[in-house]
């Protein structure tokens, strides 16, 4: 699904999240939004899954104007939130049967696909013990095996990679995540780690004050690059200097 | 595949409503028991269902319904007769019908005696009616509970009132039976109207209630940095679907409504005469009113989520809980209190008939006795328009004002905090103290629960009982016994929770460089001056109104002081061995059943500032504080392995073990007496030597056999009966020792035999005691002897100081084991040997840590026994 974003401004009172940003980004991508804490990653996100509608300008989902009423567009898309928060007192395995019937995926599969995730990511001992005895990444992992098992268009992660998840489980998403771009998925997600940002994306999108100031396949970035090993570094040691 | 086809609205609301249900369930299924078994190797709990736990909240909800029954079926019954009295009554004097039938009689019987010629006679007759008339009203005006002011007051208008109209000035009053029946509604005129105005002002706080309850209590992410809305937001269902089943489940799941208010409004219809109709017209017209609160209660959250900041919604919510309790409370002190029932039916009798006809009142006339069908089916049809208009209004303000999305400029995820130090702002206090004073003023919960919440309790019961107020100022007992009391309530919300708040920052106090324990004394510390404080402030308050004041009301001060401080040790102990810290639900956290150990305590401790002996005073201060002091060994030793059980080493002997082995000693010895004397014929001395030998022996026996199976080591050596291998046993010392300090402590006695036989008022004490002691030695001094001598000494000696003692010396210096010790040995004797059993309890104890050898007390113990039974033959 492709994605555009056009002369969108989100403001909190005085201050703009998301300033007049405009965007194009084609299916079958990850995609890393880097930016220092308070840039508006996050609001980004929300903005492209409809949680916070923008102030001006508009998005748009394979030419359609997306708007919080527009359902069928909003159920090709899934967020993951820094924080999974679940309900608390149902199983993992309830969990995510409720979220898969909520994007209508709970299809003859469906079983199977979770069963299988769940395996890979060592939860299955645990699918039937209650949310909040899980521990962060136990819990985090919980998100993304529904997140994978619905399988939507586009995935929108709040930092998937400050989740407290075990090698074996970043390890698993990442392959998961290439898989699906192979068939067209587009992956958004923020991090501040920018080691993973440079192996694990395809273009990268910086954004500072709300601006986006690069949205680049990785190669041109390094390509223009001084430093050739510390690509990103450099790119947001200039940011800090410029900006303040 | 994708299959972009999004869930439908009423599929949508099905789910999200599916899923507050279960929540609800497992929530109400959670109030458990007992604490869950947990393996401390695993890090996960088990999902909270079981059988056994479903049948208890099956038992619960019964007992909370038939209370709800209970309670409205009186109130109205009374309010009913109220309703009734108002209008009858309007000038005359409502009386019973019998004190009425009486004064018929009399009013006859003097008009007679009135006429008689003889003004001798006439005189002597009139005399004796005027008393029967007098012994008649008194007995009317008693049957209130007046003061004696308002009783004089009544009396003598009474009697003015017959002098002037005869039996005519009075009127029977309804009476008001104990529970509401079919007929409590009045059918017709003017009580008719006034009791259905004074229901549709009670049931006006109802929807302010609700929404109260839910937002203060019920909503417990309301206040949290991620609401769980807000994620629920992200998910492709429309916003109406998400608000509407919010909406639904707030109107069906507030559980006070089903407790209190379903059962009010079912026992409203019935005492119209609605019979089994009234179980579903109160059916409609709680959901009707919660449907109500429901549309407030979810349009509030989004406005209030919008519109303030984390800790305004914090002080807010607790604001609501503290409104919803007075609301509650007021409900019930309707139900209850005289003073305020009255008041309800004097307002109602002034208001117009339309005043019921208000959208919070109206739907009483679904079922009111006059009215007919088509008024009941307009009332019903109103109703449906009313709830779902309400509903409808209030999904689409809730729905434009989260147009924008669920942002707001101070969100969580905005990375801007206020600016503001906390740390250097507790004044005079600092480190945990400081910490414990910033945490009550930020968790509003908290505050309320210690502050607050007291206060509504106590203004509710003098609401409801007002004779109370009375008797706390006109007797200091009631004045400190209600202070100690309010104290130990305060302890209950603020010292008992001490570790089980300690949720997430447990392992943070465990990496200071202190012991945990100390920091747990440090907190119940601060608890403790708190709840001194409220009992101190009460004190002096009633002490103020008390005009009676006797010099022993320092005794009653002074016990309810040190009650209240001690106390604050016993719940913190209490709580903090009731927690599981592993555990990181926080309502699993803590075994509820520790709060009914403590308010057992409590219990006995109150009772204590009441009874006149001042030897069972004693005792109660004397087996508190050791109590105290029992349980904080326990959680010294248990603090350090709170994470991680797995690594606690072997348990030490303890002072708690002591006192559980006295207690089973005493305990033991009152079931064996019985038993032998239900079924057998031996003599008496027998009977309780054999009594006491066994149960000292089992005592012994089981004592070594759970010390050994729980691995504590050295048991032989911690109580006294071995050497540490390779030493010799101080045989020879041990006996020097023991008969010195023997001969020593019956010197000690004879003394104070002296000194009593000197003393008159002393005297009588010591026959009655010898009296006692004569008639059980009477058919066999050898018996006796045997046990004073051989059975005695042992098994007390191995209880008192093998285990009493040694739990004691554990943890605290000599001086302060001896004393202890001694003062708990010197309790489980009479009150006349007190005295010098107290010092024979410090010679053992001296003998012990002299010697190191139990045999060495053991020796005192004889000793001493067999010269005071020498000397007194």
């Amino acid at each position: 699904m492709k994605i555009e974003l056009r002369g969108v401004l989100k403001a909190y009172r005085s201050m703009r999240a998301l300033d007049y940003v405009s965007l194009e980004i084609e299916p079958g991508q990850i995609i890393s939004v880097l930016g220092v804490n308070g840039a508006g990653k996050t609001t980004l996100l929300r903005c492209l899954a409809g949680i916070a509608a923008p102030d001006k300008g508009e998005i748009l989902f394979d030419g359609q104007e997306f708007r919080r009423d527009r359902l069928d567009l909003r159920s090709r898309i899934y967020i993951m939130p820094d924080f999974p928060f679940l309900f608390w007192e149902h199983s993992i395995v309830r969990n995510i049967a409720m979220i898969l019937r909520l994007y209508q995926a709970d299809d003859a599969g469906a079983e199977r696909r979770v069963l299988e995730l769940l395996r890979e990511f060592d939860l299955l001992p645990l699918a039937l013990r209650p949310v909040h005895s899980l521990s962060r990444g136990q819990l985090y992992k919980a998100g993304l095996t529904a997140l994978i098992a619905a399988d939507r268009e586009v995935w929108l992660l709040d930092e998937p990679f400050a989740s407290g998840m075990d090698p074996h489980g970043i390890e698993a998403f990442k392959r998961h995540a290439r898989e699906a771009t192979g068939r067209g998925r587009t992956i958004l997600y923020t991090t501040q780690i920018l080691d993973i940002a440079e192996r694990f994306s395809d273009r990268v999108c910086v954004i500072h004050k709300g601006e986006i100031r690069a949205f680049d396949p990785m190669e041109k970035l390094r390509a223009e690059a001084q430093d050739k090993d510390n690509v990103l570094e450099e790119m947001f040691r200039q940011l800090r200097e410029g900006g303040a | 595949m994708i299959d972009s086809r999004p869930v439908s609205f009423v599929q949508a609301l099905r789910l999200m409503a599916w899923l507050a249900v279960r929540r609800q369930i497992n929530r109400w299924q959670s109030l458990q028991l007992g604490r869950r078994k947990t393996d401390p190797s695993k890090r996960t709990g088990t999902a909270p269902k079981s059988t056994g736990r479903s049948i208890y909240s099956v038992f619960l909800l019964g007992i909370l319904l038939f209370n709800g029954f209970n309670l409205a079926s009186q109130g109205l019954g009374r309010l009913g007769a109220l309703a009734n009295n108002v209008h009858a009554s309007a000038n005359k004097i409502a009386i019973s019908a019998y004190t009425r039938q009486k004064l018929v009689e009399t009013e006859a019987a003097l008009k007679q005696v009135r006429q008689l010629p003889d003004a001798e006679e006439r005189q002597k007759y009139i005399g004796l009616w005027d008393r029967y008339l007098d012994q008649i009203l008194q007995n009317e005006v008693s049957r209130e509970s007046l003061s004696e002011d308002e009783e004089a007051a009544k009396l003598q208008r009474m009697h003015d009132a017959f002098n002037q109209q005869g039996s005519e000035a009075f009127s029977v009053e309804f009476g008001s039976h104990l529970y509401s029946g079919g007929d409590t509604w009045p059918r017709s005129g003017a009580p008719a109207l006034t009791f259905q105005n004074t229901l549709g002002l009670l049931v006006l706080t109802f929807v302010p209630m609700f929404v109260c309850l839910w937002l203060g209590m019920n909503n417990k992410d309301l206040g949290q940095v991620e609401w769980s809305f807000e994620w629920l937001y992200g998910f492709p269902v429309s916003t109406r679907a998400l608000l509407a089943s919010r909406l639904f489940v707030y109107s069906v799941f507030n559980p006070p409504v089903w407790m209190f208010i379903f059962p009010f409004l079912i026992m409203v219809y019935f005492t119209a005469g609605c019979g089994f109709a009234a179980i579903p017209l109160g059916l409609a017209a709680t959901l009707y009113l919660s449907g109500l609160a429901g549309s407030a209660t979810m349009l509030l959250e989004v406005l209030l989520r919008k519109f303030l900041s984390l800790s305004q919604l914090k002080n807010l919510q607790a604001l609501f809980t503290v409104l919803g309790t007075i609301f509650l409370l007021l409900y019930l002190a309707s139900l209850f209190s005289q003073p305020l029932e009255a008041f309800l039916v004097g307002q109602a009798k002034e208001l117009p008939a339309s005043f019921t006809w208000n959208p919070l009142s109206f739907y009483l006339l679904l079922g009111a006795p006059h009215s007919n069908p088509a008024e009941a089916m307009t009332v019903g049809a109103l109703m449906a328009v009313i709830a779902f208009g309400t509903a409808a209004v209030a999904l689409f303000f809730a729905e434009f004002f989260i147009r924008e999305g669920l942002l707001k400029s101070s969100g969580p995820y905005q990375g801007i905090r206020r600016q503001k130090t906390a740390t250097q702002s507790a004044g005079w206090l600092s480190g945990v103290a400081a910490n414990e004073m910033i945490l009550l003023r930020r968790d509003r919960n908290l505050l309320v629960q210690v502050l607050v919440s007291p206060l509504i309790v106590v203004a509710y019961y003098f609401l409801v009982n007002s004779s109370m107020i009375s008797s706390a100022t006109g007797n200091f007992h009631h004045a400190a016994t209600m202070a100690f009391v309010i104290g130990s309530y305060v302890l209950m919300s603020s010292a008992m929770p001490v570790l089980t708040r300690e949720n997430k920052t447990l392992w943070q106090l465990m990496t200071f460089p202190r012991e945990l324990s100390s920091i747990l004394v440090e907190k119940t510390q601060v608890w403790a001056v708190f709840a001194l404080l409220y009992a101190g402030t009460i004190l002096l308050v009633l002490a103020h109104f008390n005009h009676h004041l006797h010099p022993s009301a320092l005794l009653d001060a002074f016990l309810a002081l040190y009650g209240v401080g001690l106390y604050a040790f016993i719940a913190a102990g209490i709580g903090i061995m009731g927690t599981n810290a592993l555990e990181t639900e926080v309502r699993a956290r803590f075994r509820p059943e520790m709060v009914y150990l403590y308010m057992i305590l409590v219990a006995m401790y109150a009772v204590t500032i009441y009874t006149p002996s001042v030897w069972s005073k004693f005792a109660q201060v004397v087996l508190s504080t050791l109590l105290a002091y029992a349980l904080w060994q326990k959680v010294k030793d248990v603090s350090p392995y709170l994470l991680d059980p797995a690594e606690k080493p072997a348990r030490a002997l303890s002072l708690a073990d002591g006192m559980m082995a006295a207690l089973a000693f005493f305990v033991l010895q009152g079931l064996l007496g019985f038993f032998f004397s239900q079924s057998t014929s031996m003599p008496l001395a027998m009977q309780v030597v054999l009594t006491y030998v066994i149960a000292g022996f089992l005592v012994f026996v089981l004592c070594l056999a759970i010390f050994s199976s729980q691995k504590i080591p050295h048991v032989w050596q911690s109580v006294g009966l071995s050497r540490a291998p390779g030493t010799v046993m101080p045989i020879g010392k041990a006996v020097v020792i023991g008969l010195a300090y023997g001969g020593a402590a019956a010197l000690g006695a004879m003394i104070y035999l002296h000194v009593v036989d000197l003393v008159p008022q002393w005297h009588i004490w010591k026959q009655d005691a010898e009296m006692s002691a004569l008639l059980r030695r009477a058919d066999n001094p050898l018996w006796i002897c045997g046990l004073a001598v051989i059975a005695a000494p042992l098994f007390e000696e191995f209880i008192f100081r093998g285990l009493v003692f040694q739990g004691l010396r554990r943890s605290t210096g000599p001086f302060w084991a001896v004393l202890a010790s001694a003062a708990l040995f010197a309790m489980v004797h009479p009150p006349f040997s007190v005295i010098p059993v107290f010092g024979l309890g410090i010679a053992t104890a001296l003998s012990f840590q002299r010697s190191g050898f139990l045999l060495a007390p053991i020796l005192t113990h004889a000793t001493y026994n067999a010269c005071v039974i020498f000397l007194n033959h």
